[in-house]
């Protein structure tokens, strides 16, 4: 074996990727930005973990007295302390923790002073100071700190108090007994802990993911592929160096470029104290190295199949968001995962480092190494089937004889470095609009809620919450709370309608037209064309969503899956207003991805990569809900692909708003099933699990579109769309 | 057949798939060590085609390439060794510079550092690179980006040469420079085997012609015998009239 050859080789595709001199995209920067940020909140956390516990404090007195004396109540107000509540809890029994422990957790106390009953008038007759207890939270890394506030300075200045009180000495200083038991349902982790688990299992591994996957794409694309358009390959092919050679020394040196950045991020965060340190790097190396490879090697035969570096980074870009989807899956079971996913590659490479990082779990050391094992062997395979395709003229030469190579794309293709950079745009722009907007939308009803008690029990509830599903559940709970007030309603319907016209504005300021009735013609390039048939196009769109959510309901009852338990008819008002938010929202997130994006990258690129990409997109825009699974995201995928090859087969977009709209309302506010996660209160009918039904069938918790009901009614209707299509070609091409 | 031919093509055809007609239609000829022979056809011909088969960048449909006694399928790596290919569609990495694309390819060939570097400074002195080896390829003219190209595709030595359009896009000096070093090589004892479609450069180098029309060899012989073949007193006359009675309109 030529060891040079492959050295030259390798030095060529690290050089190709810059090294570390990558160019400075939005991308980069955007991702060594969330990098530092992420990196300098660990740090921060473990060195000052009381700021960012008092973040959510909101006083650190928060002080509970039971059976108060007279005498202590004037003293506070004296010193000027404020307790949790005014109430005065009562009580016997002295010793019963777990009521003081529910008074803490209810009330948002941390220590609980208890005196004992008729306190004032034992003192004032001259006697002993009788025992005053001290109840306090070990969940919380504050409550220490409270504790011994309370000794210090408040009982002792209050018995200074009662010894002027009464004109006489009594015993210097009671006795203070001090009981730290924590409430039992809480996780014995401070926030700061929390946090640091959160990044190791969640954050870190992202972060690695997509800075591997966007090094090699870098420089991935950019030999073989880019060295077959520039026309540079036939030049190696024709030295005497055997085509795996070739490979070889490609793929370690696309791996040592897209290593090099991971490798400086995985040094850093070992160095944090907290983690594993120098003995877990030494472990997470070889799983680090392992996943390198294999996207690299990917990467390759990606390269090996492409022409230019356009089509192989037009290539990546599914594998890109697939692996961005199961890093999210993953975040989403972060520290649950069963012990199968840890030796499936991808899965096991970002449990594992998570796992490593914390240095909480030595099974991921163990499975690890079976996962490597698995993705070294597919690493080898892929490697052979480069090799294979590289002995075949068509991936090698596109050389053809003069006059041949001249049907070069003549219909203005858009140019290499474009490409990604427009995708980019097409992602962010629903992603930005909706954070806006949705935001904006919910700021009315936030405001409303803040003076209620159910709002103080919410945020409550939330200081135990330490992990990102967590957040996430909570975040949805409040959600589902929102959902049922009218005024929420009203303003998110008012927020799609802005949406829709932000994108009008933003097509008419974009996209210049000359000539006569311009919004119409905008309107029409967004999808809603105005002809005599808009109407029926709506309404018919309205069936064929509720005929699609009834077959899903009847599928799942008629398999044991939910159990119909009656109706409400007291709801009716609520779920007719409902209707006004899902409206504008079927038309608008049509609008987004079935409107503007797929017609528009369709432009820049083909039918088949639009249909993908946009149907991908929408698929992702969902997978911070609740309940998001893998198998959610292929369902939302089908959904999406559904809904485009219809707007595609109709010309526009008025049949699936109007579908989407009805899937939507039937589903939650009719049937009483999940929407994408969120849980709605008011439905028509009540509907339940069944005891022995199966999440794989009806979604869990994300609903019906997470489960394989929903598969079953829009595969057969994409294959029935795909065959008409390919029969009798698209109808109305004003889209298009 | 003879069995010193440095080049043998035999009866070679070649289709892109199976829909398409063929667009080498049993060519055979062969090429001796210190002959340069020249294949002469219109755009579209099959020329390219035909190269890159003898370069084993593909593969003959049917027939058979020998080099050097080499099958062109079986033992293409070891033919690798023995044939330098020169075409205008294999380009330089605009990026690289002409010294470090040197370097690089003289590793790919295993040549020793210090043997590459002596033969570097001789090769690039014979071009009048020297002056340019530090520069990107994107900032050089076309003429020494061609000069670079010849430079690098003989870093081997090799005894067979395959020149594709040697002068196409090149000003009259560094054409005739391209020229005089081909005759130089032939003198060496290679065998050249050059495309083009431009007649000086036909009647000057080569000692022998093959006239490719729509995939076949329509006439072959040195420009001599294939003008008087022909009747007439001129060679391009005689190409003209060959190409009339050959060509088929499809």
């Amino acid at each position: 074996m030529n060891l040079k050859a492959i050295k030259t080789l390798a030095h060529k595709a690290f050089r190709n990727s810059g090294g570390l001199k990558t160019e400075g995209t939005a991308l980069t920067f955007i991702i060594l930005l969330s990098f530092a940020i992420a990196y300098i909140l660990v740090l921060v956390s473990y060195v000052f973990p009381w700021r960012l516990y008092s973040i959510w404090e909101d006083s650190p007195n928060t002080l509970l007295v039971i059976n108060e004396p007279e005498t202590f109540g004037n003293y506070l107000d004296i010193i000027g302390l404020p307790r949790t509540n005014s109430d005065h809890f009562q009580t016997d029994a002295y010793y019963d923790f777990s009521y003081f422990e529910e008074l803490m957790r209810s009330r948002g106390g941390i220590v609980v002073l208890v005196f004992p009953k008729g306190f004032d008038e034992t003192v004032s007759e001259g006697g002993e100071i009788p025992e005053i207890l001290t109840y306090c939270r070990t969940d919380y890394l504050i409550s220490n700190k409270t504790k011994d506030n309370v000794k210090d300075s408040i009982l002792k200045g209050y018995l200074g108090y009662v010894q002027d009180l009464n004109g006489k000495t009594v015993a210097l200083y009671p006795p203070v007994e001090t009981a730290t038991y924590g409430t039992p349902t809480a996780p014995q982790t401070d926030m700061a802990t929390g946090l640091l688990r959160f990044a190791a299992q969640s954050l870190i591994p992202l972060i690695l993911f997509v800075s591997i996957l966007y090094a090699a794409m870098n420089s991935g694309t950019n030999i073989i592929a880019g060295e077959k358009e520039r026309g540079t390959f036939a030049a190696i092919l024709l030295s005497p160096v055997p085509r795996l050679q070739i490979i070889l020394g490609d793929l370690i040196g696309v791996s040592m470029g897209s290593l090099l950045p991971a490798l400086i991020m995985t040094i850093l965060v070992f160095l944090i104290p907290s983690y594993s340190g120098i003995a877990g790097f030494l472990v997470a190396l070889p799983l680090l190295i392992s996943l390198v490879l294999l996207i690299a090697s990917l990467t390759i035969l990606i390269s090996v199949l492409s022409d230019s570096v356009v089509s192989a980074q037009t290539a990546f870009l599914p594998l890109f968001f697939i692996m961005v989807t199961i890093c999210v899956t993953c975040i989403q079971n972060a520290g649950e995962a069963s012990d199968i996913y840890y030796l499936i590659p991808i899965y096991g490479h970002f449990y594992g480092l998570g796992g490593i990082i914390c240095n909480n779990s030595p099974k991921a050391v163990l499975y690890s190494g079976i996962c490597i094992i698995f993705t070294l062997l597919i690493v080898a395979a892929s490697v052979y089937v480069c090799v294979k395709l590289l002995s075949s003229e068509r991936y090698t030469v596109n050389l053809q004889s003069g006059d041949d190579r001249v049907k070069a794309p003549a219909d203005g293709k858009i140019k290499a470095k474009s490409l990604p950079g427009f995708i980019l745009n097409q992602a962010w722009y629903p992603l930005v609009i909706l954070s806006i907007f949705q935001t904006l939308a919910m700021l009315p009803v936030l405001v409303k809620y803040t003076s209620t008690s159910a709002f103080a029990e919410i945020v409550n509830s939330m200081r135990g919450v330490t992990t990102f599903a967590g957040v996430l559940k909570f975040s949805f709970d409040l959600l589902g709370l929102f959902l049922s007030d009218p005024l929420f309603i009203v303003s998110m319907s008012a927020g799609y309608l802005l949406m829709i016209l932000c994108y009008l504005v933003m097509v008419c300021i974009r996209e210049k037209l000359e000539g006569k009735h311009k919004i119409r013609r905008h309107m029409a390039s967004l999808g809603f064309e105005l002809t005599k048939g808009t109407a029926g196009k709506y309404f018919g769109g309205v069936l064929l969503g509720i005929s699609l959510m009834s077959l899903v309901y009847l599928i799942l009852n008629v398999t044991g899956q939910v159990r119909y338990e009656g109706i409400n008819k007291d709801t009716i008002g609520a779920i007719l207003l409902s209707l006004l938010m899902w409206l504008p929202q079927g038309a608008c997130e049509e609008l987004m991805f079935r409107g503007y994006m797929l017609p528009r990258i369709t432009k820049k690129t083909n039918k088949i990569f639009a249909f993908f990409l946009s149907s991908a997109l929408f698929s992702l825009l969902h997978s911070m809900n609740a309940g998001y699974t893998p198998m959610a995201s292929v369902n939302l995928f089908l959904i999406a692909l559904l809904f485009a090859l219809i707007s595609y087969r109709s010309g526009s977009i008025w049949i699936t708003s109007g579908a989407h709209t009805a899937w939507n309302f039937c589903q939650g506010n009719f049937y009483g099933l999940q929407v994408s996660g969120n849980e709605l209160t008011t439905a028509f009918i009540k509907t339940t699990y069944t005891a022995n039904h199966s999440d794989l069938i009806t979604g869990g918790s994300f609903g019906p579109e997470g489960g394989l009901a929903v598969t079953l009614v829009t595969l057969p209707l994409i294959v029935l769309l795909l065959v008409l299509i390919k029969r009798d070609g698209q109808k109305a091409d004003r889209l298009w | 057949m003879s069995n010193n031919a440095a080049i043998v093509v035999d009866n070679v055809f070649k289709r892109y798939s199976k829909n398409t007609p063929d667009i080498i239609k049993g060519v055979s000829f062969e090429v001796k060590p210190g002959e340069v022979y020249g294949l002469l056809g219109p755009n579209g011909a099959g020329k390219t085609t035909l190269m890159q088969m003898i370069s084993t960048l593909s593969r003959p449909s049917s027939g058979q390439i020998r080099i050097c006694g080499l099958d062109s399928v079986k033992d293409s790596l070891e033919i690798h060794k023995k044939i330098g290919f020169l075409t205008t569609e294999i380009k330089l990495d605009p990026l690289s510079t002409p010294d470090k694309l040197y370097d690089f390819f003289a590793s790919l060939y295993s040549i020793p550092e210090q043997e590459a570097a002596i033969k570097k400074e001789t090769s690039f002195a014979t071009f009048g690179i020297g002056p340019f080896s530090r520069k990107k390829i994107v900032e050089l003219s076309t003429g020494m980006k061609q000069k670079v190209s010849i430079a690098i595709s003989l870093i081997h030595e090799p005894p067979v040469i395959i020149f594709d359009e040697p002068t196409n896009g090149l000003d009259i000096l560094t054409s005739k420079q391209v020229t005089d070093y081909l005759l130089g090589l032939k003198n060496q004892g290679r065998a050249i085997i050059l495309s083009t479609h431009i007649f000086s450069v036909a009647e000057e180098l080569c000692d022998r012609i093959g006239i490719l029309v729509d995939g076949r060899i329509a006439a072959e012989g040195t420009r001599e015998e294939l003008t008087a073949s022909q009747g007439k007193d001129k060679f391009e006359d005689a190409f003209f009239k060959i190409y009339q009675e050959n060509h088929h309109e499809p």
